[in-house]
């Protein structure tokens, strides 16, 4: 007969096991990467001197780039963000506006703003998108072009504008950023130093709440005082300063932030434009130029470099961050699902061996697991199978990994870009390093799990961004 | 991936690995020593001790991140106190009134800021006063600290050698710099190439233009800039022979170089350079076209390269057509506005807008003519043309 009561008591503590291997797993890659990207960023980190800037500037070898920025309801910030991608430092540069089917006064703003008037222009290139309505070139002898076409989400945007770009290389951004005058400059770096294999190369986003900003440019850099974009900042250094950058070394960067990131043009056309349908059209991209460049067995290289800075507003409130999470899980699950053919394949190198499994095993799957975790602990409590100490030590083991994670990652920040001047700023970051592992990882986990049963689900929608704008920051909370 | 290349990317791999274990191994260190003899049942023991190693970092990187600020800003300090002294000491030793005992003292206990203080001074410095600081380096050793600096496994070690023996202008320190050409850091090669072009002398510079060619495109822009002034050097015998050289891609970067100078040289032989079995050569050797004396008796050449089979080779032939403004091109742009791929139609447009009156109108007949995409591109060029905003354009 079997003894029920003893068969569940050995799965609940089989599982148990498995969820600890688990953890210790995925915090062995959290720990692994972040001190690679440690390494590596203290072996190569450099930005150009302004003497090579100077040089670079002046010279006609220095490849040409279109910034494309897709506008959607952006008329709060679309004029002063044009302006600012409109000064960069960058000689050979086009600016490419494509205005989504706005519903507000957007391309009535860039129109009175930028003087502009309907060209002859026309879209040549390759890749299907919703009908343009118009294209716009400024009466002043500035590089700007505005695509007015119907509305079709980010990704038919990027496309259209793809298609009206000429020049070798493209920088994705969001309108609603503000790039570092030099950011195109530095992120160019990659490909001056190997143009044959550089595809894409994404830069170091950072949080602007909390930043002074004046026309167009951050001004005076320091931490918000919202706790909820502070939360944010440690999450965004963590990221990008710890995990991209040893990706990037292992040539194995899956996601290129959609705020700014750079490709070769030939690549992307030649790969089929951004996906349309999907909410992680980013991360989409470059886990098919992986998949395609790997597939043909070509020499290539897909980078991240810590410098270029993009500064970027983040949600403030929690209903907003909440939608955003469910967004770009469900942004995971759809690229992992659309390419899980390179899953554990060696022909596709690092990539189908490493860095696809890992973000399908605890990037995709990682909030679920994750959240059973605390089920599973809180179960076995109640019913007497995991004893108080046993569980007070395992919730103690992994908060204190993931401070062990964010601190390491102030850190870097430290030995890197020193961006925050103050060492009251520094003391705030690694505070909230610490507190960020009591409740708002959790509570990250949480909407990430809801965000891949919707993924899961198949559900699409990208929800509504509120936005304050540049020019009154750190002014007033948005009503 | 180069030899050096490897090297640090094992090194990377190699300091993870390390940190890991010892990570790993610090965990094992207290439970074996410490908590084991605490707690009874092992996995619990391993537990505690995994938190007592976890605390301890968070606790370690919380005083690392703090500290580092604050030993900067203490640094910085520190600085701001000493500088004016240094200067003072340094100011007066050059000018011969005193000070030259001081400024060893002050070297001896003070040497990172003594360094810093006169390669400050020597970037600010010029004509007898710059020598007579250079000596002041040599008599404080600097010199020799510098150079020995370079052998430096750190990049920024042997970045700060190579700056500050830059500024030195001496040509004690052209060894070490003619060494760092080779230097597997890009910084670090740029640094030493400016430093030799500022030099002057014929074999430092014809060096760096060798190192040019064979660097990235990173390191070629910004040295292009630099040997800008001094293109007639180079020009004499380091140019022809890469021009001459066997390897195509020394011959394209030469060019261009050639292009990025944008002045009147006197290339050697350019109709086998247009003939090259190198596609990019040819493009490159059109591109350099337009600054040579009399381009217009590469007609027949240019006119053959519109209908090469490469089209970036195309390209570059419709946009040396429309520059120059080569009226028999007319015809075979037409070709190429009608039958060529996105790229070489848009060129072929803008260059027919260039050529003047007979273009224009062959641009007005496609408009008329109505195939989509030359149609469009023809009309995109009128507009620009006849906007005046051709030069914006790009083409």
């Amino acid at each position: 007969m079997i003894d029920w009561q003893l068969l569940f008591y050995r799965s609940f503590n089989y599982f148990c096991y498995a969820i600890i291997a688990y953890v210790a797993v995925i915090n062995s890659i959290y720990f692994f990467l972040t001190v690679m990207g440690f390494f590596t960023l203290r072996r190569y980190h450099a930005r150009l001197t302004p003497e090579q800037q100077e040089a670079l500037i002046r010279s006609p070898l220095l490849p040409e780039i279109s910034v494309i920025a897709p506008a959607f309801n952006e008329s709060v910030t679309v004029r002063e963000s044009v302006k600012a991608m409109l000064k960069l430092r960058y000689p050979n540069l086009q600016v490419i506006v494509v205005n989504d089917g706005s519903r507000d006064d957007t391309l009535k703003i860039l129109i009175d703003e930028f003087r502009l008037y309907r060209s002859a222009r026309a879209s040549m290139g390759p890749l299907p998108h919703k009908p343009i309505r118009g294209i716009y070139e400024s009466r002043d002898p500035i590089r700007l072009l505005v695509v007015d076409k119907e509305n079709g989400g980010k990704a038919d945007s990027l496309n259209a504008g793809l298609d009206v770009a000429r020049s070798p290389l493209v920088a994705a951004v969001d309108s609603d950023s503000l790039l570092e005058p030099d950011a195109l400059l530095q992120a160019v770096k990659p490909f001056l130093e190997d143009p044959e294999r550089m595809l894409a190369c994404g830069g170091m986003i950072r949080v602007v709440n909390g930043c002074q900003v004046r026309n167009g440019r951050v001004t005076n850099i320091s931490t918000s005082s919202s706790i909820i974009a502070l939360f944010q900042s440690v999450e965004y250094i963590r990221a990008f300063l710890g995990g991209r950058v040893a990706l990037s070394f292992m040539n194995s960067l899956l996601i290129i932030s959609g705020a700014f990131g750079v490709f070769r043009r030939d690549a992307v056309l030649d790969s089929g434009g951004f996906a349309v349908k999907t909410v992680g059209e980013d991360m989409e991209l470059v886990v098919r130029l992986h998949h395609q460049w790997r597939e043909r067995r070509a020499d290539y290289r897909i980078g991240y470099v810590a410098e270029p800075v993009c500064w970027t507003e983040v949600p403030e409130s929690t209903r907003v961050l909440k939608r955003q999470r469910n967004r770009w899980q469900r942004g995971t699950v759809e690229s992992i699902s659309l390419h899980k053919g390179v899953l554990l394949r060696p022909k596709f190198g690092l990539v189908g061996l490493f860095a696809v499994p890992y973000f399908t095993l605890f990037e995709m799957f990682g909030p679920a697991v994750e959240t059973l975790g605390y089920i599973c602990t809180g179960l076995g409590l109640a019913v007497g199978i995991i004893s108080r100490e046993v569980a007070i030590l395992f919730f103690t083991v992994s908060v204190l990994f993931g401070m062990v994670l964010s601190t390491s990652a102030v850190l870097l920040e430290e030995f890197t870009a020193r961006r925050y001047p103050r060492t009251l700023d520094v003391a705030r970051l690694v505070m909230v390093a610490i507190v960020e592992n009591l409740g708002f990882k959790q509570l990250m986990t949480y909407w990430r799990t809801e965000g891949l049963i919707d993924g899961l689900k198949g559900k699409t929608g990208w929800g509504k961004m509120e936005r304050k704008g540049f020019g009154t920051q750190p002014a007033a909370r948005a009503s | 991936m180069n030899r050096d290349e490897r090297i640090g990317r094992s090194l990377v791999y190699l300091q993870t690995l390390g940190t890991a274990l010892a990570y790993v191994l610090a965990i094992f260190i207290a439970d074996a020593f410490y908590v084991a003899r605490h707690v009874r049942d092992s996995g619990m023991a391993f537990g505690y001790s995994f938190v007592l190693v976890q605390g301890g970092a968070v606790g370690l990187l919380f005083s690392l991140s703090i500290a580092i600020k604050a030993v900067r800003y203490s640094q910085e300090r520190r600085w701001e106190r000493l500088r004016p002294l240094i200067l003072e000491k340094a100011l007066a030793s050059l000018s011969g009134s005193g000070g030259t005992a001081e400024m060893a003292v002050f070297a001896r206990r003070n040497p990172m800021e003594v360094d810093r203080c006169v390669a400050e001074l020597l970037a600010c410095v010029e004509g007898e006063a710059h020598g007579r600081l250079a000596q002041m380096a040599a008599g404080l050793g600097l010199l020799e600290r510098w150079k020995e600096q370079y052998r430096s496994t750190v990049r920024s070690k042997r970045m700060t050698a190579v700056s500050r023996l830059a500024q030195l202008h001496s040509d004690a320190a052209i060894p070490t710099l003619i060494l760092a050409l080779e230097d597997p850091d890009d910084e670090i090669r740029l640094e030493a190439s400016r430093a030799l072009i500022r030099s002057s002398g014929e074999k430092e510079i014809e060096a760096v233009f060798h190192a040019a060619t064979r660097d990235s495109l990173l390191v070629r822009a910004v040295l292009a800039e630099a040997l800008r002034p001094h293109a007639a050097t180079v020009s004499r015998s380091a140019l022809p022979a890469a021009l001459a050289n066997a390897d195509a891609k020394i011959v394209r970067t030469a060019l261009e170089i050639v292009r990025a100078w944008g002045r009147s040289l006197p290339l050697p032989a350019t109709e086998p350079l247009l003939r090259h079995p190198d596609a990019g050569v040819r493009a490159a050797a059109l591109s350099v076209l337009p600054l040579l004396p009399n381009p217009r008796r590469h007609e027949a050449e240019i006119l053959g390269l519109l209908s090469d089979p490469d089209e970036s080779v195309r390209v570059a032939a419709v946009g040396v057509s429309g520059k120059l403004r080569l009226a028999s091109a007319a015809g075979p742009l037409r070709t190429c506005l009608e039958q060529g791929p996105a790229m070489v139609t848009v060129a072929a447009a803008y260059a027919l807008a260039k050529i003047g009156p007979e273009g224009c109108r062959a641009l007005e007949e496609q408009v008329l003519a109505s195939r989509t995409r030359p149609a469009a591109a023809a009309l995109e060029a009128l507009e620009q043309v006849r906007s005046g905003r051709m030069l914006l354009a790009g083409l």
